[in-house]
């Protein structure tokens, strides 16, 4: 499961073999980078969470072990980086007020966007719903997670994904009709 | 109405084509962790305060030890002397 190389710098890493580590870093930072990307729009807190990422894995690299690939824990580990992150910021906004004061301009067509607009329009949106409502729709839209997958990356059980998700659904349908997009 | 979901998927269908900026973190990912592995200072001074008290506690025992070995009547008059009245 776990390819050869992988296997090499993880044994060299909990040896502490720095560059064992580094190879690892450098072979997985540009799909950890994409995938923290969807919980930041800012470039600085980007580099923050996946330096986390990276931290935050070799510390519990012990427990990894090795039924999975790599890149599949560091993903799980990814996620439970970027829902820290959305649950720390969360505290610290008022979202009642965010909402007043943004405006969500959805386009009729997301065609006309470009990828960078909808990603930071797809980013507004769902940052108006509490971070576990935001995660398993990031998961699921954005990251094309079935709900399996929702399950190993966020720790909850599958249960709990689909009832977080028809919730989350609801959610933002009611939002978007608030915001008077729900409508034509 | 238009159908949020759907908004929601297509969104999500023209973000994925975005290039995600391109970071290199692994230097500062290896300082961090030399940060966070190297051992605080206070752990060593407690160490080796620990070890100077050890050390006086043994010599105090070993060298009256010692001194009768390697002189036992200076040891047999003290203890005599202190045995008188």
């Amino acid at each position: 499961m776990v390819s050869e190389e992988d296997q090499q710098d993880i044994a060299d890493s909990l040896a502490g073999n720095g560059e064992g580590y580094s190879r690892l870093v450098r072979r997985y930072q540009d799909k950890v980078v994409a995938q923290m990307w969807r919980f930041t729009r800012d470039t600085v807190v980007l580099d923050q969470l996946v330096q986390d990422v990276f931290v935050d894995a070799y510390l519990s690299l012990k427990g990894f072990r090795g039924r999975a690939p790599f890149l599949h824990w560091l993903r799980r580990v990814a996620t439970r980086v970027g829902f820290r992150y959305w649950k720390s910021r969360a505290r610290m906004e008022e979202r009642e007020e965010a909402l007043k004061e943004t405006n969500l301009n959805l386009p009729a067509a997301p065609e006309v966007l470009t990828p960078s607009e909808a990603a930071d329009t797809l980013y507004q949106l769902l940052g108006k719903l509490p971070p576990a409502d935001r995660l398993v729709l990031t998961l699921f839209y954005f990251e094309e997670c079935d709900v399996k997958e929702i399950s190993a990356r966020s720790g909850w059980n599958r249960a709990l994904v689909k009832v977080r998700l028809h919730r989350a659904r609801k959610k933002l349908k009611s939002l978007l009709e608030e915001v008077g997009m729900g409508r034509e | 109405m238009a159908d949020p979901l759907k908004i929601l998927k297509d969104l999500s269908a023209r973000a994925r084509e975005e290039n995600p900026p391109s970071i290199d973190v692994s230097s500062r990912v290896l300082l961090r962790l030399s940060r966070k592995t190297t051992a605080p200072v206070w752990p060593m001074a407690l160490v080796a305060s620990g070890s100077a008290v050890a050390a006086l506690v043994v010599l105090s025992i070993s060298l009256p030890l010692f001194e009768m070995v390697t002189d036992p009547w200076s040891v047999f008059f003290i203890l005599a002397a202190n045995a008188l009245p």
